[in-house]
């Protein structure tokens, strides 16, 4: 029963809207319709979930005195007061916009801006020639790396078409391959779940 | 009433469907069917054993989306090897944290957790703190993972699900802090991160079939060989429109099938 009952609500929902996807039925398309305002609103509560599911474990922090329970503490005095700021002054308001543009914003870009770093420690530990794939990589990578900069076509003229040609056939068929059977994928794996043949999600044991 | 337009969508599910039911009669009927190694996949039960020899615990996430969008088919894939980790971690007494980037899927990864313990006969040791919401902000979400694995000494990252930019900032730091790191996206612009960074990979498809995988269900393994009959049917029509197209100077097929 525990697995049965959402498997029958999914299966009947996911058929509405495949439905209505195909076919213009009105009663179907005004179902569809209503099921995805029903996603908004639940998201919305499941919203509710999270934020008490955050202060419960970092108050649990804090009153145990746990690592860096000092974070705990800042995080959840910033989102309480966050969320009273939105509450009464609603998300528009300047204050709640500053917060966002000067905190949220610098700190989402600092994060991004080391992705730089993060790429040349990952190239070097795959870029050693362990074996014959890597040092496949290793030279397609110097090619593609030299064609992108001046440096490459000062030592040969051809480079950047070479590099170019890389990336647009070889690249490129790789990448559709991926990209069709990723997408076959999709389907099965979404045939399985409405279908109920995939449960894993929902636990083991009934 | 039928929208026109979308008449070969409905034909290429339709074909799927069919080739996924007819494999599954033949499991049912007993035909073993054959499942190629994934390294990755296999690596998961090497995580859990070094775990447990070392005492300290694993970090599993499904990634950045919720249970609704494009995304939700890779956090149900996500969530399918974390149900496969619950049990194996219940089982041997290895601590496993999950997190989660939206509120929807807390409760159904919090389920996962829950039954695993109790189907491993040990209820008591369910943490409810160890599957965690932390935030929908990308970068935020992926920090504040890395904090976890580092405060709590994970001995493995498996990250396999939907990833967007924070891949790579994940993975990387997963690798740094000494971890196992398994990475699996469906995103083309993430995989090749997650190839340079992780230890095991799993590429495009074969982050579906982490299900069908790990439990060596021959009703499950039967969709998989669905997915290779509808592949097989895709490469011949790719190579008969391709010929057809090249020797004939004729444009019809690629008009009427829209590529």
């Amino acid at each position: 029963m525990r697995k049965a009952l959402p498997t029958a609500i999914l299966s009947f929902v996911a058929t509405i809207v495949l439905i209505d996807y195909w076919f213009k039925i009105p009663v179907v398309n005004n179902m569809a319709k209503d099921f995805t305002t029903w996603v908004s609103v639940i998201a919305n509560v499941a919203l509710g979930l999270g934020a008490v599911n955050l202060v419960l474990v970092h108050s649990r922090h804090i009153r145990l005195k746990r690592m860096e329970w000092g974070n705990s503490l800042v995080l959840i005095v910033l989102m309480l007061y966050v969320m009273v700021i939105g509450i009464a002054q609603s998300s528009n308001s300047p204050t709640y916009r500053w917060i966002y543009d000067n905190i949220n914003v610098p700190l989402g870009s600092t994060l991004f801006a080391t992705a730089a770093f993060q790429i040349a420690s990952a190239s070097y530990r795959t870029f050693r020639a362990r074996n014959v794939e890597s040092g496949l990589l290793l030279i397609t990578g110097i090619f593609v790396m030299l064609g992108k900069v001046p440096l490459g076509e000062m030592m040969a003229s051809w480079m950047p078409t070479f590099a170019q040609w890389i990336m647009d056939v070889w690249n490129t068929a790789a990448q559709r391959g991926i990209m069709i059977c990723t997408a076959i994928g999709l389907v099965i794996i979404s045939v399985r779940v409405i279908t109920g043949m995939e449960r894993g999600h929902f636990g083991s044991g009934e | 009433m039928f929208i026109t337009t979308r008449v070969y969508a409905l034909i290429t599910a339709a074909t799927i469907v069919i080739a996924l039911f007819y494999n599954l009669n033949l499991a049912k009927k007993g035909k073993k069917l054959y499942l190629r190694r994934i390294a990755g996949l296999d690596a998961l039960d090497e995580c859990v054993g070094r775990a447990a020899e070392m005492g300290r615990p694993i970090h599993v996430t499904p990634g950045l989306g919720g249970l609704t969008g494009t995304s939700a088919p890779q956090i149900l894939a996500g969530l399918e090897i974390q149900s496969y980790m619950a049990n194996k971690c219940a089982t041997y007494d290895v601590r496993l944290f999950c997190s989660v980037s939206e509120p929807e899927v807390l409760p159904v990864a919090q389920e996962i957790q829950k039954a695993a313990h109790i189907a491993a006969g040990r209820p008591d040791t369910y943490r409810e703190e160890d599957v965690r919401f932390l935030s929908q902000s990308q970068f935020a979400f992926a920090s504040a993972i890395i904090g976890i694995i580092e405060r709590e000494h994970c001995v493995a990252s498996v990250m396999i699900g939907a990833f967007a930019a924070e891949a790579l900032f994940l993975a990387e730091n997963s690798a740094q802090l000494g971890c196992i790191t398994i990475g699996g996206a469906t995103n083309l612009y993430q995989i090749p991160f997650f190839i340079a960074a992780c230890d095991y990979t799993l590429v495009g498809e074969e982050v579906f079939v982490g299900g069908a995988y790990v439990s060596q269900d021959q009703t499950k393994i039967a969709g998989l060989r669905a997915q290779d009959i509808a592949k097989a049917l895709t490469i011949a029509l790719l190579i008969i429109v391709t010929l057809y197209t090249t020797l004939t100077g004729d444009k019809s097929l690629v008009k009427i099938l829209n590529l």
